[in-house]
């Protein structure tokens, strides 16, 4: 199975993750993530991601002129997301028990 | 004017600008409306402008498949972002339109006032609506046609092949324009609905009324980010000290082609010192002859009265009045600028001398 199929569950969470600790941009949150170890993830897969989580209203979007020139658009979470992002999490850490569990033949 | 992301493409440099470019123009067959693409590509032009100050590979940002970087680029673009092109386009004619109504029903009631008998109901704009219809059905269509096209084959040639491309497609956008405007206003086309000029004022209208109130929100976006034309044009054509701007490269540039001509002849290349003092001498020249500007409307305003044909001599001094206003708005707008070049040349030419001692300095 290709990691690309993982990533897409997990993905938004991870997202949600980096713009909860503070307003941040697309280019901070890429590093962030490959920080984190998610390497192969590019601007093209990210972009995407965050225009549905802002049409979801999880985040909401300010735009500022950025030092060089364009208009960079800052992330920061809402209180929906914020929840979502809550509920993401609980959701992961049972899953990935379980996922243990199982993957690694242990008993309940 | 929009503070646009193509005012900062420039800064781009080597691969990251040959990658972004082709990423533009895939982005541009998406035909999305101006406003999703500046926030798009503009957001992406940030990301390509910091991993280009931080030394990070193209590579990290896109992956080694462009193509494939493009098509994920643009997977959320919707339908309504399509669509909002297509009346974008329809605002714009819908303001030619509008113009020429207004105009043809100003002119008829100038008319009326000066005793002629208008029926204003009747009075006809000239504007084939069936025409205007036409043209913007061939835009669409071909501007669809030609993204399609380039989509497919964008990546698929090489570099050399793709300025022929773009070469093909400018030739053809000039061609379709050109017979677009020809559809919209040839009065030989039929069907000739030709509606009176208060129904395409009130209708041209309403569409440009609808559009303002469906758009407030988009419209108020792009206010918020407009910037100064002059401002732009004075920031990058303005000398300041150590800095590389477009005023400074272009000083270079012009000295660069000068002596690679005198070489050519086998003449020497003109020295740092020669090239100022050669500088000073055409601004102190064109301080000089600042006159004849003033001379110069003067002498055409002349010709006129001599060997023009006027109706009575009423209608010689209203021509020769606005002539003459005009002709001297458009010397005092040149003046200006002439001068804001001259200060830019002699605070350059400050500039470089000091650089020149502090070498003479240092070498003594």
């Amino acid at each position: 199975m290709e990691d690309s199929q993982l990533l897409r569950g997990i993905l938004e969470g991870c997202v949600l993750a980096v713009i909860a600790r503070g307003e941040t941009y697309g280019y901070e949150i890429l590093a962030e993530l490959e920080k984190s170890g998610f390497e192969n993830l590019l601007e093209g897969t990210l972009y995407p991601v965050l225009t549905r989580l802002e049409k979801k209203g999880l985040i909401a979007c300010r735009k500022a002129k950025s030092p060089f020139g364009p208009i960079r658009k800052y992330y920061s979470i809402t209180e929906d997301g914020q929840q979502y992002f809550e509920e993401f999490r609980k959701s992961y850490e049972k899953i990935n028990l379980s996922a243990q569990r199982i993957l690694n033949g242990e008993e309940e | 004017m929009r503070d646009s992301y193509t005012l900062y493409e420039d800064k781009l440099q080597g691969e990251y600008k040959e990658v972004f470019k082709q990423i533009d123009t895939y982005f541009g067959t998406e035909k999305v409306d101006e406003d999703t693409r500046e926030e798009h590509m503009g957001e992406l032009l940030d990301i390509f402008l910091l991993a280009q100050e931080e030394g990070r590979p193209v590579e990290k940002i896109t992956g080694k498949n462009i193509e494939s970087f493009c098509k994920s680029f643009c997977s959320n673009l919707t339908w309504k972002q399509k669509v909002l092109s297509i009346v974008d386009l329809g605002k714009n004619v819908a303001n030619v339109v509008f113009f020429i109504s207004v105009l043809t029903l100003v002119t008829a009631f100038l008319d009326m006032l000066s005793g002629e008998n208008v029926d204003i109901w009747e009075l006809r704009a000239g504007i084939n609506v069936f025409g205007y219809i036409c043209s913007f059905a061939i835009v669409i269509i071909t501007s669809y046609l030609t993204a399609w096209v380039t989509r497919r084959i964008m990546f698929k040639v090489k570099k050399v092949s793709r300025k022929i491309w773009s070469f093909i497609v400018g030739a053809l956008a000039i061609i379709v324009s050109l017979f677009t405007i020809f559809i919209a206003l040839t009065d030989k086309l039929d069907p000739f609905f030709d509606f009176p000029a208060w129904i395409v004022c009130v209708g041209s209208g309403m569409y440009l009324l609808v559009y303002r109130i469906c758009n407030r929100k988009r419209i108020a976006e792009r206010k918020e980010h407009e910037v100064s034309f002059w401002a732009e044009v004075k920031k990058d054509t303005e000398f300041v000290p150590n800095t590389d701007n477009i005023f400074s490269q272009e000083m270079e540039k012009k000295w660069e082609k000068k002596n690679a001509k005198r070489q050519k002849k086998g003449l020497p290349a003109f020295t740092r010192e020669e090239i100022l003092a050669l500088e000073e001498a055409e601004v102190i020249k064109s301080e000089e002859n600042a006159w004849a500007r003033w001379i110069l409307p003067i002498i055409v305003a002349a010709g006129f009265v001599i060997f023009g044909e006027f109706e009575t001599p009423v209608d010689m001094y209203w021509f020769i009045g606005i002539m003459l206003v005009v002709e001297y708005v458009l010397m005092a707008l040149l003046w200006k600028s002439a001068r804001s070049s001259n200060v830019n040349i002699r605070n350059w030419i400050v500039h470089e001398r000091k650089k020149l001692e502090q070498i003479d300095n240092r070498e003594e």
